[in-house]
């Protein structure tokens, strides 16, 4: 019988120029950030102390450079650049890198020539590419009746170097990326993509920078960022569960009125934000019976981590937006993500009952709430199991604060100083308040 | 749901009175099956009529009242019969996650509203933490009309506050008065039965509810209420076992059990009384009553009140 053989096999332009399509060069910069940081994460999983990723970005070229362990030629012979990651690859240990994707696509999506050094302890190599030449790059092997045919050649040529010729000093990773690609070009000539790349990593790295992590863009070096949830009158939803191997966490309550555009979800897969205020119906609004996002809701905030040393049975996505919603472990959580939102959301629509003091309670929660940070809320255990416990309705505070006012005034340091120790007042505001009452007094203004 | 006694007395309301001896009836056998120390959820009103029933003919001696209405605190506290029944003034979905839900518990929720959201969101917090053995009632209004315009819905204003609870084939006749019941129903069931099949998804005791109650009653020119419940049993449970089937109110399926006391009077009944099962021939050969009346006196005749005027 004659074999009827279709071709299946992947072209290296569906590499280049289609995988690169799912992903900004915002997502795919953080792609290799997430490589560095696993790289952080084999040194010690608990402090980055001392640890720094350096990134140049300029309409010239893409740098990227790390003390954070590089990796072995081994590890690049046999995953780093194999499109895919081979099922007998060892366990990722927590890491976030996990499709055998990130690296080849974004360096793909930046530029035309690149250049990966890695110095580690055991071997120290550089691999060149240029892409225009290895898309082209064919080899000669034998079919199966012994004829020579031409098929794609998909290895890369590496080169072992010496101190002399290296841009590494300790062990890490270098990362250069020269004849940027045109629309790569165009977007690193705005100035305002930088501001944007900066709020991406303090947002979505927050954990990485808590534990020491020095990242530092075109010389600045960055902060963490990220979301508080309030507790004392109020106390979080709090559940923990381990399924599968995956610890997961889901902590949900209430935060700043502030700026509605933080409202909602967040989801840490191995302490990477992978889906951030989500208010979409793949964290529950809309349904069920639990509303859509209203700005009667701004107040709500829910996180969901997930812990796991096999990456591979996160519910992430390849491009690590989002969560893979249909995967059994994220519809475990979801159990739970709902049942705090129906709490949460039962007062705040309570809340809503106050009508034009509503907004004025709301305001006031924040004020003397205590608040934790999302470090915080990934650690700390709570007392509060499944439940939210809501803060008291408190009208009267709500028409006192109606019939205040705030005074302020700016006065002489050393004068204020003296005048606070002369009146006896433990704080500048006690004597401010010391200040208005004398008056009062002095003035024969109010009755006693 | 909070204001209903201002209208009328609730210890007097011979319907609601029937229904309660009747959910009373089967809840001692339920309890007794199941055994151990129950927890009862009520909303108490400042009447806290099923309060002391429940307490004096169950023996439930940890009672919890909710009360989101416009009562004082200090008219709640001297309206509650027992000094250990814990008042907690605030709205249902609040109150129940204040309250221990691990422990077994029979929670009657009367609410007099039509049905709202914070309905469903009371069954999700209720239904991802009530042990076998919970048994859930919940009584409405079941008007299905538009809080604004007072008219029936129609399929789209329906989905807008609905939303996915909304059935999926549904016409605009099934908000009439002649099936909203059913809609509920049909609501209640599939939002109780997602929120179980999630649950069995994550714990090791697979559960399921077991519809027990779908009650129709009108009191005399007043709301038309519709009461539904049921019991969370294991999967492998036979709830054939209680041994409920002594009671012809219990009903699993979508058609309703309708209680009408039917207007006769006290001669009357006792004329049925005396005639009933084994001489309705001959009662309805007198011509004082009709079959109907029969039918519908023998539906209630064990747990209907009677009322007498005294002097005090």
């Amino acid at each position: 019988m004659e074999d009827k053989i279709i071709q299946g096999n992947p072209t290296k332009s569906f590499f280049i120029e289609m995988i690169t399509r799912d992903i900004s060069i915002k997502d795919a910069i953080l792609d290799l950030l997430d490589n560095s940081i696993d790289g952080a994460n084999n040194i010690n999983p608990g402090d980055f102390n001392n640890l720094y990723i350096d990134i140049t970005v300029n309409k010239d070229c893409f740098i990227i450079k790390d003390n954070c362990g590089g990796f072995t030629l081994e590890t690049a012979q046999k995953y780093a650049f194999r499109f895919g990651r081979p099922d007998e690859a060892p366990k990722t240990g927590g890491s976030i890198g996990r499709f055998g994707v990130g690296m080849k696509r974004a360096l793909f999506k930046i530029g035309q020539n690149f250049e990966v050094e890695s110095k580690n302890g055991y071997d120290h190599f550089q691999v060149n590419v240029n892409v225009n030449e290895w898309k082209y790059k064919k080899k000669e092997i034998r079919d199966f009746e012994n004829n020579l045919i031409e098929v794609d050649d998909w290895s890369f040529q590496y080169s072992l170097i010496t101190d002399e010729t290296s841009d590494l000093v300790e062990n890490g990773t270098f990362i250069k990326v020269l004849n940027l690609n045109q629309e790569v070009y165009n977007i690193f000539a705005i100035e305002s993509f930088l501001i944007e790349l900066e709020d991406d990593i303090e947002r979505l790295l927050n954990f990485s920078i808590e534990k020491g992590l020095k990242i530092i863009l075109n010389g600045k070096v960055l902060q963490k960022k990220g979301v508080t949830l309030f507790s004392d009158n109020s106390k979080p939803y709090f559940h923990e569960f381990i399924d599968n191997g995956i610890k997961i966490r889901v902590v949900a309550g209430l935060s700043f009125v502030g700026d509605p555009h933080t409202s909602g979800w967040y989801i840490y897969c191995n302490d990477r934000l992978v889906l951030e205020a989500d208010k979409t119906d793949i964290t529950g609004w809309g349904t069920s019976g639990i509303p859509q996002w209203h700005v009667d809701y701004v107040m709500f905030k829910g996180l969901v981590f997930m812990d796991s040393e096999e990456t591979i049975n996160l519910p992430l996505t390849t491009t690590k937006k989002g969560i893979d919603a249909t995967s059994i472990v994220y519809k475990k959580a979801f159990f739970f993500m709902r049942e705090a939102m129906v709490s949460v959301l039962g007062f705040l629509k309570d809340v809503r009952k106050l009508g034009d003091e509503a907004n004025d309670y709301r305001k006031l929660l924040g004020e003397q709430e205590t608040k934790i940070s999302v470090q915080e809320l990934k650690v700390n255990s709570f007392e509060s199991k499944r439940t939210f416990v809501s803060p008291v309705l408190d009208y009267e505070k709500i028409s006192i604060r109606n019939n205040s006012v705030r005074i302020s005034f700016n006065a002489d340091k050393n004068l204020a100083e003296m005048g606070k120790l002369h009146s006896g007042s433990k704080s500048f505001k006690e004597f401010g308040e010391y200040i208005f009452n004398y008056y009062l007094k002095m003035e024969e203004l109010r009755d006693e | 749901m909070m204001n209903s006694p201002k209208k009328f007395n609730y210890e007097t309301r011979p319907h609601k009175f029937t229904e309660r001896k009747m959910l009373l009836a089967s809840l001692q056998k339920i309890c007794n099956y199941f055994g151990g120390i129950y927890q009862y959820i009520g909303l108490g009103g400042i009447s806290f009529t099923d309060f002391k029933l429940f307490h004096k003919e169950l023996h439930i001696n940890e009672l919890c009242s909710i009360e989101g209405g416009k009562f004082s605190e200090k008219r709640l506290h001297f309206n509650s019969p027992y000094s250990f029944i814990k008042i907690r003034k605030t709205i249902s979905t609040i109150a129940l996650n204040e309250i221990d839900l691990t422990k077994k518990t029979l929670i009657w929720l009367d609410y007099d509203d039509t049905l709202n959201l914070s309905m469903f969101d009371d069954i999700r917090i209720l239904f991802s933490k009530l042990p076998v053995g919970s048994i859930y009632i919940m009584t409405c209004n079941r008007e299905l009309k538009e809080k604004e315009t007072r008219e029936e819905y129609s399929k789209e204003k329906f989905k807008d506050e609905f939303g996915t609870l909304t059935p999926y084939e549904i016409e605009n006749i099934d908000f009439s008065s002649e099936n909203n019941f059913r809609t509920i129903q049909r609501m209640l069931n599939s939002h109780i039965n997602n929120i179980v099949r999630e649950r069995n998804n994550i714990e090791e005791i697979k559960i399921e509810f077991s519809q027990l109650y779908n009650i129709l009653y009108q009191e005399n020119q007043g709301a038309r209420m519709f009461t539904y419940g049921g019991i969370i049993i294991s999967k492998e449970f036979r709830i054939e076992e209680i041994g409920l089937e002594v009671f012809d109110f219990i009903v699993d399926n979508v058609e309703p059990y309708i209680i009408k006391i039917p207007n006769l009077t006290r001669k009357e009944f006792e004329l049925i009384d005396s005639h009933l099962f084994l001489k309705e021939e001959e009662l309805l050969a007198k011509g004082i009553v009709s079959s109907d009346h029969i039918d519908q006196y023998k539906k209630v005749y064990k747990y209907i009140p009677h009322f007498y005027d005294i002097r005090m």
